[in-house]
């Protein structure tokens, strides 16, 4: 359930309207320069479940009912503001949601953790980096791969790596509290999606990525249970 | 806190996420004055090089303010001086 919202969705609708109260007092709290990527995040994260609550269980939820939560230090996860017959009472428990946001794109997707297992995902700016930041989060393994593809491609693919490390990360629910070189993102070919090794281990995860208009990379990652 | 060091970690912190100094306070949560990962990782590399250390990235997942990010520098440069 890969949901995309760009911020044209955000600025169609005051946030009162599908934000639960606790959420707009929340929203009132974030720095202004902040809230529309706040609500992109918020935005996809619903649309998300509400998606899958219908696909599911023909279940129909308003947007304001779906509440997203995220204690320090955790993954996010909903509540139904109102219970449903069809959808049963400890669904949450068995869903792993992530968010992911960046200028004018929000991202979210969730997974049943007994079947499709955890998930994380990100999306990026694609950007030129300093040296010193893409010498220190690229493993050498990595920093071999670019130097042998386009030069105008370096910053694309430098950017999608750091994306997958931290869409894996996420799905850990971890965050970047390892550091990124300890992981690599690793390409066979311009045909094959990329793979993941950490410490020298190929990590068995699902990798997806794809580029966005505006310069921009989703990736996500999926990690079996 | 020695006001030097909450001076140098202000500067620090407002060249990496572009803010003004005068705008940031302790109370500030990281996720709300940078603009991605990215930059923040960037950050945890200018202090790194600043204060001459290596970050422990495990430690990060208790740091989610300014506030926090003094505290850990103090205990850092003062564990230095040890």
């Amino acid at each position: 359930m890969l949901t995309i919202v760009t911020i044209r969705e955000i600025l169609k609708a005051s946030p009162t309207t599908w934000l639960s109260a606790g959420e707009t007092k929340e929203l009132s709290t974030k720095p202004t320069h902040k809230r529309s990527t706040w609500q992109l995040g918020r935005f996809a994260a619903k649309q998300a479940i509400r998606r899958f609550l219908h696909w599911r269980y023909q279940a129909s939820h308003p947007l304001r009912d779906i509440q997203i939560m995220r204690a320090p230090g955790a993954k996010p996860h909903f509540e139904l503001a109102q219970s449903s017959p069809r959808v049963p009472a400890d669904l949450a428990g068995q869903i792993d949601l992530s968010i992911s946001h960046a200028g004018n794109v929000g991202v979210a997707d969730i997974a049943l953790i007994q079947s499709d297992g955890l998930v994380g995902v990100d999306v990026e700016r694609i950007r030129h980096f300093k040296a010193e930041t893409v010498n220190s989060f690229l493993t050498a393994e990595e920093r071999e791969l670019l130097s042998c593809g386009p030069v105008e491609h370096y910053d694309q693919l430098a950017t999608l790596m750091w994306s997958v490390k931290e869409a894996y990360l996420k799905a850990r629910g971890i965050g970047i509290v390892q550091h990124p070189n300890t992981i690599s993102v690793l390409q066979q070919d311009q045909r094959s999606w990329p793979t993941i090794v950490e410490r020298d281990i190929r990590v068995s995860a699902s990798v997806w990525f794809g580029w966005l208009p505006g310069g921009y990379v989703i990736t996500r990652v999926t990690l079996p249970q | 806190m020695q006001k030097s060091l909450v001076t140098k970690v202000y500067r620090i912190i407002a060249r990496s996420l572009e803010f003004n100094v005068k705008d940031i306070a302790p109370t500030d949560r990281l996720e709300d004055i940078s603009d991605d990962s990215i930059q923040l990782f960037e950050l945890v590399l200018a202090f790194e090089k600043e204060f001459n250390t290596q970050v422990k990235y495990e430690d990060l997942m208790q740091i989610e303010t300014v506030g926090d990010i003094l505290a850990y520098i103090e205990r850092v440069t003062s564990n230095s001086h040890q």
